[in-house]
């Protein structure tokens, strides 16, 4: 690896002077003329009929410019096709405690507020829906009409690989298990922020903090009734998705909205409330899972049902229904697998993805569960995953196809970096070590929206010798951009510095679908080198100098309803070891130590990969120890950084992130996805290692002190 | 929803502040480094049209080895606490953080406005969940259909100061006053102590006993940072110069924090500690102090969990600051 110039060497990423001297702007800090503040009347109700909006002592008030209520945009969208099911405002009845009813613009943004404040709204209440277990009743009052059958029943996935009931009976060992996990929110730092500013000749710019510009630009287009090319999205400095930026959101609609009501730019940047309040984070889940291993120490059988509280809305949520489910076929060799899920609607805030999209909670049962199995036959956790880890190059029971897999040597790495034989059983009363593994996809292989490209990159020389890389790809603080920049280096022989990258603006850059699904790497890295490798023909054969490069997935996976998701060109492994002490007096978690080694593929840039496992290391503590989004009769409660309960620093311990580099044969230079599939072995390692502590099993997160103390109270008393 | 406006005042001595606030009167609020006060203003919890600010009053900076100025900042405190009992400086490391700390006042957090999930919320989830009496509503919603208060009384200080011995100097138009802090609070999450509107805290003052005591403080917050308390153990120890008797105690002080609208408090002389062990001398501090304590469901942790930390931190201190070890001055 080492003949390379550019690439494989740690890079700060391009702009973080930018970041850490504040002169980066984000988009709120962007200057315009005239500049005008949108903001949006929210309901206090859970789920009610709109009778009546009188806005006119808000369109009187002097400094005013517009009102908008949902009536005047009533084209639904969504980020899924299957799922158009959202509207800019609400339209005849609201859904969600915080959905917006109404919008203003105005001089500024104290007046728009007093204006928000003057319009009347009368409600009629219907009975609102917080309990998932219920989503399946048939009810007078559903969330939806499209509910299935009249319930609340968003989505079901049936699936069955081999044959569980006959597995069964040949499983010796067996472990199963119900969980319950809280809805989590992405917590980035910059708050969604969107200007909006449509031009005398109808044309509409929109600058927002999103992770997928080219999804907002379809979006605003079928909203507004206006042809996509009339639509341009820019994509400033981005603080943080995570997931919690990747769907086109309504604020996005209504500023654009506002801006071709009055032709004056508007502005609408959320507090941190309304983030909490637009959520699509993580879903609350119930997950119950039978799992069994045969007499060789094999797992025979993963028997799994699932249900996911959507919330209000769709967004991703047909993905993550799948996900929770087929996600488990890896990175374990699990030929007889049945999995019942369900996403229901309900009346809080819409849930989505958030880093790990949809697999993280069953990889936490799975895991825990292989680690009762390990107890119950009393072998050691990271031989039995060893024994159990998927081939390379090989397909799984529901046909996805694997190639290029380090799980072996990441196992192996963090069991022999943490000392795991030294410590595993042999820790003090109070102290002790666990062990998971994760996996995930390098990019979805299907676009979400079918013939769409994946992504497309162009190459140019410029006069003066340097070269300009155009691509669609959104840098959101992930350092794509730089990724881009270092592939183009190296395939011309120029340095990084040479390579300037003009990307997220639908305006002027080809088509990338955006930031999500771990896909950016893979694919406009690819779409990279190949438009770097055709700009070199071209200087070699004196044709314009321009080089086009793009990314379309093979054709693979199965031929069954639902065989594409979660099917991806290639897949990343990881594995993690977590050393924690439990005080079994107070029930608190100290994370002492943590090891995680991750197969990325080929770090293209390490110092990224490093940034990757330690930002998925703190998120998946963060869900383990105490990040919740407290609803209270759909009103969320912790609706700020006070009380939303991220791990703060002097809480992190020492990650030892470690990089593994299986070399896929169709990633750039070898190079898969680092940026979600290390979050998934993170939280089971620390149930499973506060387990060895003092032999609790963790099955409601998050883990607060209080829940490990009943714990540990249930396990004194069984003695 | 916007922000609410208000007229700023910046007095530069304790009688143009009382001035201020005779004039003001009903209509301002004090504000020291602003950390609670301006959150309250965000949140519409508080739009009086009136902010008097005490920052800029020299003689409430003052800190000596017996009296710490209302407006010196936790961070100062830190810096500063050489001089003082070390058990100031390190209950002031646990509140907030560095940020906070710089201009978050001790006044502040002795004065802290009493907290409550129901209370401390923006003004749209109060439209949302109703308005609890603290925020102008008619009955608490942490304890349904009470007529009473219980926002938790959260400064980490407090208990602190009361272990201490500490009196607060209070300056009103009638002169100055001198409240022990044993005094000064009331079981009252809205009427959190015995301030008269027209009254304004002005200085911490510590007895010469306070630098002999042993003291320690042990909080649950959540987070290693951060978090308020939602409950707070306070002990001081009392060595005699005769370590023989009674295990060499004169009398232990111990104050409960964050487990109600207001603190506790109880003093156990030496001879009623002769015989005991920390863990029975914890248990019946427990017995004396549980029926006074108003905890309920109003934070993050339930009340069942928060008062079993206190115990336990109690026990623990007991058991370190009762082992006679003259030398070390917790």
């Amino acid at each position: 690896m080492s003949d390379y110039r550019v690439i494989g060497k740690p890079m700060p990423q391009a702009g973080s002077r930018e970041k850490v001297t504040g002169a980066a702007r984000f988009t709120d800090d962007l200057p315009f003329e005239n500049l005008h503040y949108g903001a949006i009347l929210r309901s206090h109700l859970a789920h009610a009929r709109i009778l009546s909006i009188d806005t006119r002592a808000a369109t009187t008030l002097p400094g005013v410019v517009a009102v908008l209520t949902g009536r005047e945009l009533t084209t639904t969208f969504g980020v899924l096709p299957t799922s158009y099911d959202e509207t800019a405002l609400a339209v005849d009845k609201v859904r969600h405690v915080g959905e917006g009813v109404a919008a203003v613009a105005a001089q500024s943004k104290a007046l728009a507020l007093k204006a928000l404040d003057l319009i009347v709204v009368e409600y009629e209440a219907l009975p609102a829906h917080f309990d998932m277990e219920r989503g399946r009743e048939v009810v007078d009052h559903p969330v939806h009409a499209h509910g299935k059958g009249g319930t609340n029943i968003h989505k079901e996935v049936n699936l069955h690989f081999g044959d569980v009931e006959a597995a069964r009976r040949e499983t010796v060992f067996e472990a199963e298990g119900s969980f319950e996990f809280a809805g989590v929110s992405h917590a980035f730092l910059e708050p969604h922020s969107v200007v909006a500013e449509y031009s005398p000749s109808g044309e509409l710019t929109v600058w927002s903090s999103t992770q997928v510009p080219f999804y907002v630009r379809r979006a605003l287009a079928r909203v507004l009734g206006m042809d996509e090319d009339r639509v341009r999205v820019i994509k400033p400095h981005v603080g943080g998705g995570f997931g919690g930026k990747s769907d086109p959101f309504p604020h996005e609609m209504v500023a654009a909205a506002l801006s071709r009501k009055t032709g004056v730019p508007v502005k609408i940047t959320f507090s941190r409330e309304e983030v909490f309040i637009s959520h699509h984070g993580r879903h609350p889940s119930r997950i119950s899972m039978r799992l069994g291993a045969d007499r060789s120490g094999k797992l025979s059988y993963l028997d799994l049902d699932a249900t996911i509280d959507g919330g209000a809305f769709g967004s991703f949520g047909v993905v993550t229904t799948y996900y929770n489910g087929v996600l488990t076929q890896g990175p374990y060799r699990i030929d007889n697998f049945r999995y019942a899920g369900r996403r229901v609607y309900s009346n809080h805030p819409p849930s989505g993805a958030l880093r790990g999209h949809g697999a993280v909670n069953t990889r936490y049962v799975t895991e825990c569960l292989i680690d009762e199995i390990c107890e119950a036959m009393g072998e050691d956790p990271c031989s039995f995953r060893l024994r159990n880890a998927l081939e390379e190059h090989t397909s799984t029971a529901n046909e996805y196809r694997i190639t290029s897999n380090g799980l072996r040597e990441c196992i192996e790495r963090v069991r022999d970096a943490s000392g795991w034989l030294q410590k595993y059983r042999q820790l003090p009363y109070g102290s002790g070590v666990g062990v998971a593994c994760g996996f995930f996809i390098s990019g979805s292989a299907l676009p979400i929206h079918r013939g769409d490209p994946q992504t497309i990159v162009r190459t140019v020389k410029e006069e003066d010798g340097t070269v300009t890389v155009y691509s669609g790809a959104s840098d959101i603080g992930q350092g794509s951009d730089t990724i881009l920049a270092q592939v183009t280096a190296e395939v011309l022989g120029l340095s990084p510095g040479d390579v300037r990258v003009v990307s997220g603006d639908t305006g002027l850059c080809p088509i990338d679908l955006g930031s999500y699904s771990s896909r950016v790497t893979f694919m406009a890295g690819n779409a990279a080198r190949e438009a770097a490798e055709n700009l070199k023909k071209a200087l070699d054969t004196g044709d314009p100098p321009v080089g086009h490069g793009e990314y379309i997935s093979p054709r693979m996976g199965g031929t069954y309803k639902g065989a594409g998701a979660g099917l991806s060109p290639s897949y990343s492994f990881g594995a993690c070891v977590a050393e924690v002490e439990v005080d079994p007096v107070t029930g608190t978690i100290d994370v002492e130590d943590i090891w995680l080694a991750h197969d990325c593929g080929f770090a293209l840039n390490p110092l990224a990969v490093e940034g990757q496992i330690e930002g998925s290391v703190h998120m998946g503590l963060g869900q383990f120890l105490g990040e919740e989004v407290r609803f209270e009769e759909g009103r969320i409660a912790n609706a700020s950084f006070l009380d939303y309960r991220i791990v703060l620093a002097t809480d992190v311990p020492d990650i030892h992130a470690i990089i593994v580099e299986s070399n896929d044969p169709e990633g750039p230079f070898g190079a898969k996805e680092c940026g979600e599939g290390a979050l998934h072995p993170v939280l089971p390692a620390v149930a499973n290692a506060v387990h060895g502590a003092v032999g609790i099993r963790l099955r409601k997160l998050p883990a607060t002190p209080e829940r490990v103390l009943a714990e540990l109270k249930k396990t004194r008393r069984r003695k | 929803m916007s922000f609410p406006v208000f007229s700023l005042h910046q007095p530069r001595t304790v009688d143009e502040a009382l001035c201020y606030m005779a004039e003001f009167r009903g209509r301002s609020t004090l504000m020291a480094g602003g950390t609670d006060v301006l959150p309250g203003y965000a949140q519409h919890t508080n739009v009086r049209s009136h902010v008097i600010s005490l920052s800029r009053i020299p003689s409430m900076t003052r800190l000596s080895a017996s009296s710490i100025g209302a407006c010196v900042t936790l961070a100062e405190l830190i810096r500063g606490g050489g001089m003082l009992p070390p058990v100031i400086a390190r209950a002031a490391r646990g509140i907030a953080g560095p940020a906070v700390r710089s201009s978050a006042t001790v006044g502040g957090n002795l004065l802290l406005s009493g907290r409550c999930r129901y209370f401390n919320q923006s003004e749209f989830h109060r439209a949302a969940s109703g308005s609890c009496m603290k925020a102008g509503g008619s009955a608490c919603l942490a304890v349904s259909q009470d007529e009473s208060c219980y926002a938790i009384c959260s400064g980490d200080l407090v208990p602190v100061m009361l272990v201490l011995g500490a009196s607060f100097r209070i300056a009103g138009p009638d002169g100055e006053r001198l409240v022990p802090a044993a005094d000064f609070y009331l079981p009252d999450g809205i009427q959190a102590n015995v301030l008269e509107p027209s009254e304004l805290l002005t200085e911490v003052i510590l007895p010469d006993e306070a630098s002999e005591l042993s003291a320690a403080y042990m909080k649950l917050g959540g987070r290693s940072a951060i978090d308020f308390p939602e409950a707070g153990v306070a002990v001081a120890v009392k060595r005699r110069a005769d370590a023989t008797n009674h295990g060499g105690v004169a009398h232990c002080c111990i104050a409960l924090g964050a487990l109600g609208p207001s603190p506790l408090v109880i003093t156990i002389v030496g001879e009623e500690l002769h015989g005991l062990s920390p863990v029975d001398l914890s248990e019946r501090i427990w017995k004396t102090l549980s029926p006074e304590m108003l905890a309920v469901r109003n934070g993050n942790f339930r009340p069942g969990y928060r008062k079993a930390m206190a115990k336990e931190y109690l026990r623990l201190m007991l058991a370190r600051l009762l082992t006679p070890s003259p030398d070390k001055t917790r």
